[in-house]
C-alpha cells in the first residue's frame, strides 16, 4: 500500500509551494485553537456564541450554530477537524507517485478547505460582537487565521494542479570527491575517485566502516541540535506568549500591578524601540559606512591606520554591558574630564540611541569593509584608467556594487541593536515608562527593557506577558534577519564576477 | 631644418592645472578628511571606554584597596564588602560550563557543515544557525526562566535561579558563534589536502580527523576562545537565569552572580551616585573589559602562532 507513495517525489516548484501552503493551512487552523487555550473563567464570544474555553476543549472554533442560535459545539469541532484533515490529505496526495493522479486529485481537498474557511470568515464577520475590546481582538485574530487558511489553500490548489515536469531519474553520480578535486591533484585521482565511492560499503575493514558510519551519524545528530534548539525556543515562547498577543496587547501601555495584568500592553515600549531604531539608523549608519569606506579604500598601512584597525576590532569584542557603562558615564550623567564638560542628557531616548549607535558601529564598519573587499580590483582599475578620481571611483563604481552587502550587514546590525537589553538597563533608567515618548529628549522604555522588567517579577502572569513581548520582539528581529539572509542569497546568486 | 624643441613649451592641456582641477583636488582631500573623521569615531569610543573605566575605577580604588578587591571572597556592596572573587568564580562556572556543552557540539556541527553536509542540508542548517545567532539574549533569558528552570527544578531539585540554567542557555547562545568561526577555519583548508588523503585510500571521516581538523586547529582554537569571550560578556540571559545572589563555592544548582549580572543589577538599583557601591560598577566593568580584551588578544595570538602555512 505504501508503495503507491514515492519516497522521494520529483518535486517541482509549484508542488513545494503547495506543500508549504498545506502547512500554512494547518497553522491557520491552529491559530484560533491556540487562542482558545487561554484559561479563561469568563465565556467569550466566537462567531456570536458564548464559548467557555479552557476546559471546554474546542479545537477549531468554526462558527456553526443550531437553528435557535446556540453554538453547536460538536459540529463546530468537526468542521475544524475536517479542515485540518483535508489539509493533511491534500499534503499526502502530493506525495503520490503518479504525476497525473497527483495533479488531478490534490486540488480537490485544498479547494474544499478554501471554501469552508471563506464560509466561516463570512460567518464570523456577520456576527462580530460589539463588546469589550479584548473579545473583539480575539475575533479579529481568529478571522486572520481563517483568512490565512483560505489564502494558503487557494495557493495550494494552484500549486497542486500544476502538471509536473518530468525530471530524469538521478543517474549514478560520481562521488562528491570527484567534484571537489582541484586541478593540481586531478591527474592522481582519475583512477582513485571512482574507487573511493565504492570502497565505502564493500571492501573497508568492518571496524573502519563502523567508525565511518558512527562518525557521520554523530555529526548529523550534533548538527541538528541547532535546529532543535531553535524550534524548542520559538515553540515554547510561542506557547507561553501567543495567547496574550492580540491587538489589545499592542495598543495598551505597560502595567506592573497584578490587578492590571489583563490591561497590560507594550505600546509605549514599542514606540520607544521604534525611536531607538530610527535614531540608531540615522546616526550609526552614515558614520559606519563612511568609516568602512575609509578603512578599505583609503587607509594606507600607516601606523595611525593600523591603530584605527586595532581599535575597531577591539570595539567589536567589547561586551555590550560595557557600552552601557560608557553611555551612563558620558551621555546620561554630567561629564567632567577636565577638558570637556557636558551637562548630561539624562535617561532619555537620545542617550540610549547614542549608546546603541556606538555599539553597532564596529559591526557596520566590518560589514561595509567586507562588502567593499568583495568588489574586484579590475572594476576600480578600469575606472581609474578612464581618468576617474579616487572618490569618483569609490562612489560611482565600488559603492554601487557593494550596496547589497552593506545593506545586509546594516540590517543585521540594526536587528542586534533593537534586541540589545544590557546597555539599555544602564542608560534606559525609567523602568516603567507608562507613556508614549513625545520626542528624542523624552524618557522611554524599550521592548527588551520592558520584557526584562516583567520577567523579573515572580508571578507567572508577568512571565507570560514577558514571553508575549519577547515574541513581538522576535517577530521583528527574525523578519529583519530573514530579509538580510534572503537579500544576501539573492545577490550572491546574481553577482558573478 | 627642423626647429629645436623649445624647453619652455607649455604642458599639454590634460596636464594643465586649471582652477577646476585644483578645486577637484581640494574636494578629494576634503572627502578623505571626512572619511578619516568617521573612522576615528570608533577609536574615540574605545579611548572613551578606557578613560571612563579607569577614571571611575580610580575613584573606587581610593576607597577600597586594590588588594581587598582582587582577593576578597565576600561580595556584598551594601555592607561595604567588595571582594570580587565570587563574581569571578560565578562567571567562570557559567562560561566554562557553557563551553563544555557548546564546544563539542559547535565543532561537530562545523565539521558536518563543511565536510559532510549535502548542499540542501546546508541550505537549511546555515540560515537556522544565523537565526539562532540573531536571537536577542533577552529571549534566551525568558526561555531560561519559563522553560529550563522548571525542568531543572523538577529533575534535580535545583533552586529557581541556578548556575546550570545559565550554563544551558549560554551554551545555546555561543553555539552559532563557535560553529560559524570553526566552519570558516575548516573551509580555509585547501582542497588539495583532502584530495591527496582521499587518493591514498582514506575514508571521508579519516580525512577529516587526520588531515582537515589538524590543519584547521588554530582557527578552531580561536573560535573556542572567541566564543568564550562572548560568553563572559553575556549579560541578560545570565542575569535572568542565574539569579543575583553571589556564591563562593561550586554548586551548579544554586544561584550565582556573574560580573555582567552584577552590573545590570546594580545599575537598576538606586545607588547613591558617589558611594563606593556606585563606583564598584566601573571597577567590575574594568575587570570585565580587561578579561574579554585578554581573551580576544589570546585568540588573535593563537591564530597567528599556530597558523599552518600552505
Amino acid at each position: 500500500m505504501l508503495g503507491a507513495f514515492s519516497r522521494r517525489p520529483d518535486w517541482s516548484r509549484p508542488q513545494i509551494v503547495a506543500l508549504g501552503a498545506a502547512l500554512l493551512v494547518l497553522v491557520g487552523a491552529i491559530t484560533p485553537w491556540a487562542d482558545l487555550y487561554t484559561l479563561d473563567a469568563e465565556p467569550f464570544v466566537v462567531a456570536g456564541h458564548e464559548v467557555y474555553s479552557g476546559f471546554d476543549f474546542v479545537p477549531l472554533p468554526y462558527g456553526v450554530k443550531h437553528a435557535d442560535g446556540r453554538p453547536n459545539v460538536p459540529l463546530a469541532d468537526s468542521a475544524g477537524l475536517l479542515v485540518a484533515a483535508l489539509a493533511l490529505v491534500g499534503a499526502a496526495i502530493l506525495f503520490l507517485r503518479r504525476p497525473m493522479l497527483r495533479a488531478r486529485l490534490a486540488p480537490i481537498p485544498f479547494a474544499l478547505v478554501a471554501a469552508i474557511s471563506l464560509y466561516h470568515v463570512a460567518n464570523i464577520r456577520a456576527n462580530l460582537a460589539v463588546g469589550p475590546d479584548c473579545v473583539y481582538a480575539r475575533q479579529v485574530q481568529i478571522q486572520w487565521g481563517l483568512y490565512l487558511a483560505a489564502a494558503a489553500s487557494l495557493v495550494a490548489t494552484w500549486g497542486a494542479s500544476r502538471r509536473l515536469r518530468g525530471r530524469p531519474a538521478p543517474s549514478a553520480q560520481p562521488d562528491e570527491v570527484a567534484g571537489t578535486v582541484s586541478a593540481r591533484a586531478a591527474p592522481f585521482l582519475v583512477s582513485a575517485a571512482p574507487a573511493a565511492s565504492h570502497i565505502e560499503l564493500t571492501s573497508l575493514a568492518p571496524r573502519r566502516r563502523l567508525e565511518e558510519r558512527l562518525a557521520k551519524a554523530g555529526l548529523l545528530v550534533s548538527a541538528s541540535m541547532a535546529l532543535i534548539v531553535l524550534a524548542w525556543l520559538i515553540g515554547r515562547l510561542a506557547m507561553a506568549g501567543l495567547p496574550h498577543v492580540d491587538t489589545a496587547f499592542l495598543e495598551c501601555n505597560p502595567a506592573f500591578s497584578r490587578r492590571a495584568v489583563d490591561e497590560a500592553g507594550i505600546r509605549s515600549a514599542l514606540h520607544g524601540s521604534w525611536w531607538l531604531a530610527i535614531l540608531v539608523l540615522a546616526m550609526a549608519l552614515p558614520v559606519g559606512i563612511l568609516a568602512g569606506i575609509y578603512m578599505n579604500e583609503y587607509a594606507k598601512p600607516t601606523r595611525l591606520n593600523r591603530l584605527l584597525r586595532l581599535t575597531i576590532a577591539n570595539l567589536a569584542g567589547v561586551p555590550s554591558v560595557v557600552f552601557g557603562i560608557l553611555g551612563l558615564a558620558i551621555f546620561v550623567r554630567p561629564l567632567d574630564l577636565g577638558f570637556i564638560e557636558t551637562g548630561g542628557l539624562g535617561f532619555v531616548i537620545l542617550a540610549g540611541a547614542l549608546t546603541l549607535s556606538v555599539l553597532s558601529l564596529p559591526v557596520i564598519i566590518v560589514a561595509t569593509e567586507e562588502a567593499l573587499r568583495a568588489v574586484p580590483r579590475a572594476i576600480r582599475e578600469a575606472a581609474y584608467g578612464l581618468g576617474a578620481t579616487k572618490w569618483q571611483v569609490t562612489k560611482d563604481h565600488v559603492l554601487p556594487n557593494a550596496i547589497p552587502g552593506i545593506a545586509t550587514g546594516s540590517i543585521l546590525a540594526l536587528a542586534r541593536a533593537v534586541g540589545e537589553t544590557a546597555p539599555l538597563i544602564l542608560v534606559g533608567g525609567a523602568a516603567a515608562a507608562y507613556f508614549v515618548p513625545s520626542g528624542p529628549l523624552d524618557h522611554y522604555s524599550a521592548l527588551p527593557l520592558l520584557t526584562y522588567n516583567w520577567a523579573k517579577l515572580s508571578q507567572a502572569e508577568f512571565r507570560e506577558l514577558a514571553a508575549a513581548a519577547t515574541l513581538v520582539l522576535l517577530a521583528f528581529i527574525v523578519a529583519m534577519n530573514l530579509v538580510a539572509i534572503l537579500l544576501r542569497n539573492h545577490f550572491q546568486k546574481k553577482l558573478r564576477w | 631644418m627642423v626647429a629645436p624643441v623649445s624647453e619652455a613649451r607649455p604642458p599639454p592641456a590634460y596636464a594643465r592645472r586649471s582652477a577646476w582641477t585644483s578645486l577637484a583636488r581640494l574636494w578629494e582631500r576634503g572627502i578623505e578628511r571626512v572619511l578619516l573623521l568617521a573612522a576615528s569615531v570608533a577609536a574615540i569610543a574605545t579611548a572613551a571606554i578606557i578613560v571612563v573605566l579607569l577614571q571611575n575605577s580610580w575613584e573606587f580604588f581610593r576607597q577600597v584597596p586594590l588588594g581587598d578587591f582582587l582577593t576578597g571572597t565576600d561580595w556584598s556592596p551594601d555592607r561595604g564588602k567588595f571582594g570580587v572573587l565570587p563574581l569571578v568564580l560565578g562567571t567562570l562556572m557559567v562560561t566554562v560550563g557553557a563551553g563544555i556543552i557548546a564546544l563539542p557540539l559547535g565543532i561537530a556541527t562545523a565539521i558536518y557543515l563543511s565536510e559532510f553536509a549535502h548542499p540542501r542540508v546546508r541550505g537549511v542548517l546555515k540560515p537556522a544557525l544565523e537565526l539562532l545567532a540573531g536571537i536577542p539574549s533577552i529571549a534566551f533569558g525568558i526561555f531560561a526562566v519559563i522553560v529550563v528552570s522548571p525542568l531543572l527544578q523538577a529533575w534535580f531539585g535545583a533552586n529557581v535561579y541556578n548556575a546550570m540554567n545559565a550554563v544551558i542557555v549560554l551554551s545555546f547562545m555561543v553555539l552559532p558563534i563557535i560553529t560559524s568561526l570553526a566552519e570558516d577555519a575548516l573551509r580555509a583548508v585547501p582542497q588539495d589536502l583532502r584530495a591527496g588523503a582521499l587518493a591514498l585510500g582514506a575514508t571521508k571521516w579519516e580525512v577529516t580527523k587526520q588531515v582537515v581538523v589538524p590543519a584547521a586547529l588554530s582557527g578552531i582554537m580561536a573560535a573556542a576562545l572567541l566564543g568564550f569571550s562572548r560568553a563572559i560578556g553575556e549579560t541578560m540571559a545570565v542575569a535572568l537565569a542565574a539569579g543575583l545572589r553571589p556564591q563562593w563555592g561550586i554548586d551548579f544548582f544554586e544561584s550565582v552572580l556573574t560580573m555582567t549580572a552584577f552590573i545590570a543589577q546594580r545599575a537598576q538599583g538606586d545607588t547613591a551616585q558617589h558611594g563606593p557601591a556606585y563606583y564598584s560598577l566601573f571597577a567590575v566593568g574594568l575587570l570585565l573589559f580587561v578579561n574579554t580584551f585578554a581573551v580576544n588578544i589570546a585568540a588573535q595570538w593563537v591564530l597567528r602562532r599556530y597558523r599552518e602555512e600552505y
